[in-house]
């Protein structure tokens, strides 16, 4: 089983803020991931943005380079 | 002169930004940071950047290496085991150009502004090693990070993007 997830020590602010960068790219690319799953598998925009609490044209804006250079459609 | 030197800098400027943008797309990042622009700064058809790197004996292939390195790292340390490897290979050659608004984070607009302040002080035209001169003053962040994880040694870095900037330089074009 792997650790708990866990605080970095506050002694160490600098290792801490390289976590929350690791994180968020993390998140990132688990986002990215998902979505080009969702739009192959024929999801329209509206369904995307709802699932990620934003909208529409926000959902299609954000993706719409990463789609490009998977080759999906947009 | 000047007018030629100012169309061929926003045209080098628009090659960095495009190849910046790949790069961090084929990574799964949507927004390209500093790390991704002198990644693109290694891919410019001017070499100098590159040329510069390799002096020192580094690739742009390592540099992805020691941010996938460094962010699994970080990842680590708070608990977070097994996630996907971030990619280490870089954009494909037919990797299409990205159309629409420019997003970045703001490491890469503070490095692209260093960028150009480097160019001006030095009177020569924008060129992909002026990048790595400004890099090279960045203490902080995960594009130091990496360059620290490799051994690079900042003042080395700025010295040899000077010297490739210098030969770089075509006669006439300051």
């Amino acid at each position: 089983m792997a650790d708990p997830l866990s605080f970095p020590s506050p002694d160490d602010p600098e290792a801490a803020l390289a976590s929350v960068v690791a994180l968020r790219d993390l998140a990132d690319r688990l986002e990215a991931e998902a979505v080009v799953q969702a739009i192959a598998q024929g999801w329209p925009w509206s369904r995307v943005a709802e699932c990620l609490g934003i909208s529409k044209q926000g959902a299609h804006k954000k993706f719409i380079h990463l789609l490009a250079e998977r080759g999906g459609r947009s | 002169m000047k007018v030629l030197r100012r169309v061929r800098d926003i045209r080098t400027v628009s090659a960095l930004l495009t190849r910046a943008e790949q790069e961090s797309l084929a990574a799964g990042v949507l927004d390209p940071g500093a790390e991704h622009l002198v990644l693109a700064s290694l891919e410019m058809p001017d070499g100098t950047a590159r040329t510069a790197f390799a002096a020192l004996g580094h690739t742009a292939d390592g540099l992805r290496a020691a941010l996938a390195d460094n962010a699994a790292d970080a990842l680590a340390a708070v608990g977070v085991i097994g996630a996907p490897p971030m990619a280490t290979s870089g954009p494909g050659p037919d990797s299409p150009a990205p159309h629409g608004p420019y997003r970045s984070k703001g490491s890469l607009q503070d490095l692209l502004t260093a960028t150009r302040h480097v160019a001006n002080g030095r009177h020569e035209p924008l060129m992909s090693a002026h990048v790595l001169m400004a890099a090279a003053d960045l203490a902080d962040g995960t594009l130091a990070r990496a360059l620290t994880r490799l051994g690079v040694d900042p003042a080395a870095l700025s010295a040899a993007a000077q010297a490739s900037a210098q030969a770089g330089v075509e006669p006439g074009s300051r």
